[in-house]
């Protein structure tokens, strides 16, 4: 078995190390393997270990190597994917108890493109079931229990990409994949301590998805690095004919490394006072100056009065109303393990199509304010989360969302969540990186600089890098 | 004040049911919270004023 330090580096150190031929696909493998097998169902974050296929694609990817047919970045790389996304022949769950025993006959377009990449799937990892679309009441909503949270197991991982979060904070696979509708990257990125990175709606196939609400739904990758998701992003981006929401630009970008002297920064005031804690308020200003000292322009920015959730909450219980009726109608929508959920997703089916075309209407106003907003800016900053995560056992339907992440999504505007210290209970918190469509680079430039220039990325769970 | 007091805990994963911190309500419960919900959401939405400019439309191509 590789050394645990090993484990819990970037995939771009890895895959330094794998194409000198300084480590191979297979042990790292077997390595990540015996982790995801030790803790992952201790830490309720996966659902199923692929064990075997694991080993056949290591195999293969180390006789690619050694015969000089290195395929890049991820070539050899072992990752883990949200249960949402199909694999052929291998349970895909969508977290839901009435899904369990459901198998597609075809890999969904991103574990194809990771597999043309040589990576290497090693197992589908926790989601909150359906993730968490009907207003779950508490963490446990899920097939396979309550995330938690690899800095401390009493408290929540967050969600919906529980599993795609704990998985790569403890070190238990090499990178993951997770999705967001509503903050499911960017929450359990901020509490878990990871980098979660959500790219503009359409940059990333969801073929092969659940699909909770067509108009949201964005899938993306969960790092140790920002380096790290750029190179999953790049290989997961582009066209795919199977999802027409899918973007005919093409993704690139160069090294994010960069000073921020000309970089034009709006920090979002969020109401800390009524919703926040002190910790996290006071590690979001300590990250502020880190930018500013950089050379960055930071300005305080007011986003557009606009009713995010009310808006939000009707496009996304409607459109999941209607991907989910056949649950519905069957009744197997009661086998969900959270009553609330049960009665949420039921009730979206209550909205008229008029509020829901109203919705949508509105959503256009937000896009044309924005437009404003980026002649002032190149990017918009706040907090990922205004407080750490909270306990498992009592009810987390109350979790506060911020209007940063209520307009990222409902614009589809890339996202970037970096580690930017530790709250109360030495919890961590996280820094959002919000840009304008089509501009992960820019994002990247950003809390790559952030990230390097403070190193809070380094920071491992006691728990489980320490054994 | 860290509120954690038995951290931590690795025996084993929790189930959901030792998860829960209090008494699930019942689904007419859960119904009925859900839908008031939903129409004070609505509601706002009802109540905002639409610029011209903003009706949906079907974009039809073929190909990229």
């Amino acid at each position: 078995m590789l050394h645990e330090t090993l484990l819990f580096s970037s995939v771009v150190e890895l895959a330094k190390r794998i194409r000198s031929r300084e480590i191979s696909p297979v042990d790292l493998t077997s390595s990540y393997l015996n982790r995801l097998e030790r803790f992952g169902p201790e830490l309720n974050a996966v659902v199923t270990i692929m064990h075997e296929s694991a080993m056949d694609s290591a195999h293969m990817a180390e006789r690619e190597i050694q015969s000089g047919n290195y395929r890049g970045p991820l070539h050899g790389i072992p990752y883990g994917a949200k249960d949402l996304l199909a694999t052929r022949g291998i349970p895909t769950t969508w977290g839901a108890p009435p899904c369990k025993d459901q198998v597609f006959d075809f890999d969904a377009t991103v574990i194809t493109r990771l597999k043309s990449a040589g990576a290497v799937l090693i197992g589908k990892l926790a989601m909150l079931e359906l993730a968490g679309v009907g207003h779950y009441r508490y963490a446990s909503a899920s097939l396979t229990g309550p995330g938690l949270n690899p800095w401390n197991p009493t408290t929540y991982t967050g969600g919906s990409s529980s599993g795609s979060a704990s998985a790569v904070a403890a070190g238990l696979v090499g990178f993951s994949i997770g999705s967001e509708t509503w903050g499911s990257i960017m929450t359990p990125a901020s509490f878990c301590g990871v980098t979660g990175l959500r790219p503009t709606y359409g940059r990333v196939s969801r073929h092969g998805a659940m699909t909770l609400a067509w108009t949201m739904d964005k899938l993306g990758p969960m790092c140790r690095s920002v380096e790290d998701c750029l190179a999953v992003l790049n290989a997961t981006a582009g066209y795919d004919p199977n999802d027409s929401s899918t973007l005919v630009e093409q993704f690139t970008h160069g090294s994010e490394a960069q000073a921020l002297q000309d970089m034009r920064i709006g920090v979002v005031q969020e109401e800390f006072d009524k919703h926040g804690e002190r910790e996290v308020q006071q590690g979001f200003e300590e990250a502020l100056l880190v930018l500013s000292q950089a050379g960055a322009q930071t300005r305080p920015v007011s986003l557009p009065p606009f009713p995010y959730n009310e808006v939000a909450e009707v496009i996304i219980a409607s459109e999941a109303a209607c991907s989910f009726e056949p649950l519905i109608r069957t009744g197997k929508i009661r086998e969900l393990v959270d009553t609330a959920q049960q009665a949420g997703v039921v009730a979206g089916t209550q909205i008229k199509a008029v509020d829901y075309l109203k919705a949508m209407r509105l959503r256009t106003t937000l896009k044309a304010e924005f437009a404003a907003v980026w002649k002032n800016y190149d990017v918009l900053v706040g907090p990922t989360s205004l407080t750490v995560s909270p306990s498992i056992r009592g009810p987390v339907h109350d979790l506060y969302l911020t209007n940063l992440i209520a307009a990222g999504n409902l614009l589809g505007l890339p996202g970037i969540s970096v580690p930017c210290g530790f709250g109360k209970c030495n919890l961590p918190i996280g820094l959002s990186v919000v840009g304008p469509p089509l501009e992960e680079a820019k994002i990247a430039r950003v809390a790559q600089f952030y990230q390097d220039a403070t190193g809070w990325h380094r920071q491992y769970p006691p728990l489980f890098s320490n054994i | 004040m860290c509120s954690f007091s038995d951290f931590p805990s690795r025996e084993g994963r929790l189930d959901s049911q030792e998860a829960r911190g209090d008494q699930p309500l019942t689904f007419e419960e859960e119904s009925r919270r859900a839908q008031e919900y939903l129409r004070s959401v609505v509601q706002h939405i009802r109540d905002q004023a639409l610029p011209e400019g903003t009706e949906p439309a079907f974009q039809f191509r073929l190909k990229f």
